[in-house]
């Protein structure tokens, strides 16, 4: 009767350690203050009716930023607890212990990939994929809205546990079988990682297939597929990427869950179960997605570096190419994540070569980039800042990366601090410095004024030199010997004196980061002398630079014809002016359907971790009620009459 | 501007400093390999960094070098915005890339066909066999030939092929790695891998775990010391005198998750131990022994 | 009536392809892990073919009078609609029954997912294409009510489409699992 009632739950959930009471709260002092900001305000219902229920992609990708940068400080945290316990635990045990220190850097992991990273970019092509195809809005916008907060739930799950169970994972965080079996991990911290994880990989899968049928049905009239900008076909190709991988994560996660929850045998070492298919189904899924988390920034980096070159994209169609080959090669290398499990070298070559075919798309962008500068005016703005850094990083990181595609040479380095360095140079050189650099650059089009230059290139020093300073000395590990993971070791191994250097690196970036907030909250209090009048302050190519900033909610007015991938560009040179003739939009209301639906998986995972079955079948029901209710309702979309349309348009032009 | 620009030289120089200081210490065990598997490791990592500083270096100075020239305060360079470089520089962009991959890509055929763990390495004296376990958090290693085991504790003949026999019992994925000897292998629990090493000379090394296990995963290293034939035969007697039997209760014990850092000589081992800790897993029986 | 180069329904078969992702994943497995029977039960004392045929039989002849409602909502013919859909609810329920007595029939034995890898993995593949049908079948009733309740506009036609698209997928899916599962598992 107990269990029926509260499932696994004792009183053991109860925080009762340092950093769970510590998070708890954190959690409920914020959400206090939150809730007293909104009260004091009245903002509670602007907040409901102009943000949380909105289906513009516009507000909806600003919503995932800023989920995106609270996730950031918290994966910042648990990196800083991970550098400092690193440097002090020489001979010592530092002030961690081992199952602490390994639920750390798991988390770490699974926040930065899963919910800082793809949300940032989820926000980023919200933001400007509808704008740079010409269309009114993604092809499915209540989707869009639901992906959102199926991401919102994913996030709250892996913080859950501060407040109640009190362990996370320790697995690393691909939850690695059989280390995350029930016979070495019975406690609900796998539990935990596994549901967040499939609660935002639906909100991921279906943002997937939303932006996916976007690009390949909304695009604007006269915009063909080799007309698109960059950033949208990279995107697109990131979307590819998400439909076909994020499916076998679902999958994989769930035979490891009915592993735990029903005692099944998929990859427990008794029973004939296969502990090697894990790795293969993981990283299956697992190398398309560190390509999701690089491809779009490559397509950022390549607007970015042919505005501010002044200068048409090199080799558009060498681009283009080169980003479908690295997206089809993708599938084909995930082997390379265990070439030490002696899979023969038949195999293991095979794997390697295909993995080093990479290196030859890549080089062709980065040529194709130094080659759309050369001849070009290059206006070293604050992106032009991250954009060197990124192809400075991206270089060696390559190089780290082919390096260890040569199976021996691996063996040598697998699962050491060389590979851990390899894999933060990318994400952080690539998808990160992508990531900052495409909001300075989109910053103005979405909110109408620019970000401080001045601050944008101090936080840029900080995080180049403090990236350097933290990862080389990893690199430089990797050759010592040192293993990663290891939350102590013996001081006659002589690598303290690097962890320590790298300590001093985090917090280089930590001063990236401050001047960050500040850059916001500085650009924001002087926006009024920031503003962009024009919608266009880079002199842009692309078509997000035709509307005004920030744009209305429909984007367009009217949808222009498309002649060239660079048709902003094209329109400027042959002089252009908006058009004043207005017709009928169509629109999307507001939905709080999104966020219900989304608390009833919320609670649904929460039931499933903790193994409460009233709550599984009473939030199932509540998460298919809502869905049959919102088939029901046929009236979503409503019509914008052209008199308010021009009413709008006539408010911007009156300044 | 300048004095930036000359902080960032003095820093980069700083920095290339220290990592030569920090590999040519012998605590950069990768780079100083006492095995012939290492060395031939170390010999293809070298060459592979070489091949790729080919195209890397160049473009790093192409980089800066258009950054410089093209900047907007450079009057002086020509702006020409359509330019582009024609089928020639689609040739090149592809073509030398390429043509550097292809090299890499024979060269690491050929390199994991011959640093295959599986493949006996050349030699005139025969291999020692050594079948080891990995169990929560230490290392068995089993001499079956010699008829001896110790726990934590890699005993090994100098300048002697030693074919390693992994596997693991109880534990989740482990990874066996000496680096100064040669590449890691992965030990799984219910399955069995290879490894051949060769140390050139006499020595003392570390070897460890690299695969998360657990909470005792830091803790799982062992000691590896190569000696000469003799006193490596010496201390198989002096092994054979120990008071210890691995019997099959005694492994029963050790499995069971405890991290254990004592170094154990086993003068007597239960026959067949290592094939009967496979067959656990095949069929379903009570405990083996 | 229907308009197939509608965006919902391109979505929704971009959706159906990554179902079948997750298929191919437990496919993958089933072949993979087929021969892990651990001593115990095997595919050959487990299954029989008559029962798997049966099934068949059912998911086959349902996919046919599906496709006999579409025809009459395409025609408009309401009734005929839910006549037809309500016989093909009634042999995908059909097809429920059988394979539930049949998991039945194993857990009784002593053949349950606990037993071995093989187990698992042929209870999760075939579980899972019997919750799709499940939800199908549900989709199925909510699809009768709006017939029943609401004009067939074109709105109302593209979403019926879609369940019918997710009902022959589930059809389509069963052809392998009938082809995998107890083919190989039988004969080989």
């Amino acid at each position: 009767m107990r269990d029926f009632f509260f499932g696994k739950l004792t009183w053991d959930a109860v925080p009762h350690v340092w950093y769970t009471i510590g998070g708890t709260v954190f959690i409920i002092l914020a959400a206090i203050a939150i809730g007293i900001y909104l009260t004091l305000t009245k903002r509670w219902g602007w907040l409901w009716n102009e943000w949380l229920t909105s289906t513009d992609p516009k507000k909806i990708g600003t919503m995932y930023m800023v989920f995106a940068s609270l996730m950031f400080f918290r994966g910042m945290l648990d990196a800083g607890m991970v550098w400092l316990q690193q440097a002090i635990a020489a001979d010592s045990q530092g002030y961690l212990t081992a199952d602490h220190f390994q639920q750390i850097f798991t988390s770490h992991g699974d926040i930065m990939v899963f919910f800082v990273t793809m949300s940032f970019f989820f926000g980023l092509m919200n933001w400007i994929v509808p704008l740079q195809i010409g269309a009114r809005d993604l092809a499915f916008p209540f989707l869009n809205s639901l992906g959102f907060w199926l991401t919102v739930s994913g996030g709250l799950l892996i913080n859950l546990f501060f407040v109640i169970g009190g362990d996370f994972a320790n697995t690393g965080w691909l939850a690695i079988a059989p280390f995350s079996e029930l016979e070495f991990n019975p406690s609900v911290g796998v539990d935990y990682l596994i549901w967040s994880l499939q609660l935002s990989g639906a909100g991921s899968l279906l943002a997937g297939i939303n932006f996916l049928v976007t690009i390949i049905k909304k695009r604007a009239p006269g915009m063909t597929l080799m007309k698109m900008p960059l950033f949208t076909w990279n995107s697109l190709c990131a979307m590819v990427l998400i439909i076909s991988a994020f499916p076998v994560l679902t999958a994989t996660t769930l035979l490891l869950w009915l592993d735990r929850a029903f005692e099944m045998h998929f990859f427990t070492i008794g029973y004939a179960g296969n502990q090697m298919m894990y790795w293969n189904l993981i990283w299956m899924w697992g190398h398309p997605e560190v390509y999701i988390l690089v491809i779009p920034a490559f397509g950022m980096f390549s607007e970015i570096v042919s505005t501010f070159s002044q200068k048409k994209t090199s080799g558009y169609v060498s681009m283009v190419w080169a980003a479908l080959t690295i997206t089809t090669l993708s599938f084909l290398v995930w082997l390379h994540h265990f070439f030490v499990m002696g899979a023969g070298p038949n195999v293991n070559s095979f794997f390697g070569i295909v993995t080093m075919l990479i290196a030859i798309p890549a080089g062709v962008q980065v040529f194709n980039w130094i080659f759309t500068m050369y001849k070009g005016k290059i206006n070293l703005a604050s992106p032009m800042y991250w954009f060197i850094g990124f192809l400075v990083l991206f270089m060696i990181g390559g190089m780290a990366g082919i390096f260890m595609a040569s199976p021996p040479a691996d063996f040598q380095v697998h699962n050491s601090l060389f590979l851990v360095a390899h894999f933060h140079t990318m994400i952080v050189g690539v998808a990160l410095f992508g990531i900052f650099a495409g909001i300075t650059f989109w910053f103005p089009k979405i909110f109408g004024f620019k970000l401080n230059e001045r601050l944008d290139k101090q936080a840029f020093w900080f995080w180049f030199a403090g990236f350097f300073v933290a990862f080389m000395p990893l690199y430089l590990l990797g050759f010592m010997g040192a293993p990663r993971r290891i939350d102590h070791y013996a001081a006659a191994t002589g690598w303290q004196p690097l962890y320590i250097t790298a300590l001093a690196g985090f917090c280089f970036i930590l001063c990236g980061i401050a001047t960050q907030v500040y850059l916001v909250i500085e650009s924001i209090k002087n926006r009024k002398q920031n503003l962009d009048t024009t919608g266009d302050p880079w002199n842009g190519r692309t078509l997000e630079w035709a509307t005004h900033s920030p744009p209305p909610f429909y984007n367009f007015a009217t949808v222009p014809y498309i002649t060239s991938h660079e048709v902003f560009w094209d329109m400027k040179k042959k002089g252009w002016e908006r058009e004043k003739k207005y017709e009928d939009i169509e629109c999307f209301k507001n939905t709080g359907m999104g966020i219900y639906i989304s608390i009833f998986a919320f609670l649904l995972g929460f039931g499933i971790v903790w193994q409460i079955i009233w709550l599984i079948v009473l939030s199932l029901v509540g998460v298919i009620a809502c869905i049959i209710r919102l088939s029901f309702d046929d009236e979503m979309e409503y019509v914008l009459p052209a008199e308010e349309v021009a009413k709008i348009e006539e408010a911007y032009h009156r300044g | 501007m300048k004095t930036k620009f000359l902080i960032g030289i003095l820093a980069v120089v700083i920095g290339i400093i220290g990592s030569v200081i920090v590999l040519a210490s012998e605590n950069a065990l990768v780079v100083h390999p006492k095995g012939i598997v290492a060395q031939n490791e170390l010999e293809l990592i070298v060459v592979n960094i070489i091949l790729m500083l080919i195209i890397i270096v160049p473009t790093y100075i192409l980089l800066f070098s258009v950054v410089w020239k093209y900047c907007i305060k450079n009057e002086k360079a020509k702006y020409d915005p359509d330019h582009t470089f024609g089928p020639i520089g689609e040739l090149m962009m592809w073509g030398l890339p390429t043509i550097v991959v292809i090299v890499m890509a024979i060269v690491t055929w050929d390199a994991t066909h011959e640093l295959n763990p599986y493949k006996p390495l050349e030699s005139d004296v025969k291999p020692l066999v050594v079948q080891v376990v990995a169990l929560d958090w230490k290392w068995l290693f089993i001499y079956p030939e010699q008829g001896i085991a110790t726990l934590n504790y890699f005993f090994i003949p100098e300048r002697t092929p030693i074919h390693l026999h992994l596997s693991a019992d109880g534990t989740p994925m482990n990874s066996f790695w000496i680096p100064q000897l040669g590449g890691q292998i992965y030990s799984m629990t219910g399955m069995t891998t290879q490894l051949f090493l060769m140390a050139d000379g006499l020595g003392e090394y570390t070897g460890r775990a690299v695969e998360i296990n657990g909470e005792g995963y830091a803790d799982m290293t062992f000691p590896v010391k190569s000696t000469s034939a003799q006193d490596f035969a010496d201390w198989v007697e002096l092994v054979k005198k120990s008071p210890s039997h691995l019997t099959g209760d005694l492994y029963n014990e050790l499995v069971k998750p405890a991290v254990n850092k004592s170094t154990i000589f086993f003068s007597e081992v239960e026959s067949n131990l290592y094939n009967k800790i496979l067959d656990k897993y095949m069929y379903p029986t009570e405990p083996v022994l | 009536m229907i308009n197939v180069s509608d965006t919902k329904i391109f979505g929704f078969w971009v959706y159906l392809m990554t179902d079948l992702i997750i298929f191919a994943v437990l496919f993958a497995c089933f072949i993979v892990l087929h021969g892990n029977t651990f001593n115990g039960p095997t595919a050959k004392e487990l299954f029989h073919l008559p029962t798997a045929l049966a099934e068949t039989l059912f998911l086959l002849t349902s996919s046919f009078t599906c496709s006999l409602g579409m025809l009459a909502i395409s025609r408009q013919q309401k009734k005929w609609a839910i006549v037809w859909f309500i016989v093909t609810f009634l042999l995908g329920a059909a097809f429920l029954y059988i394979e539930i007595s049949e998991f039945s029939e194993f857990l009784a034995k002593g053949a349950s997912w606990k037993r071995s890898a093989f187990l698992s993995s042929f209870f999760t593949l075939v579980g899972t294409h019997g919750l799709h049908i499940s939800i199908g079948l549900l989709w199925m009733v909510v699809m009768m009510f709006r017939i029943a309740l609401r004009p067939l506009t074109e709105h109302s036609v593209s979403r019926i489409f879609r369940m019918a698209l997710f009902w022959h997928f589930l059809d389509f899916v069963w052809i392998f699992i009938f082809t995998t599962v107890y083919g190989i598992g039988y004969l080989l």
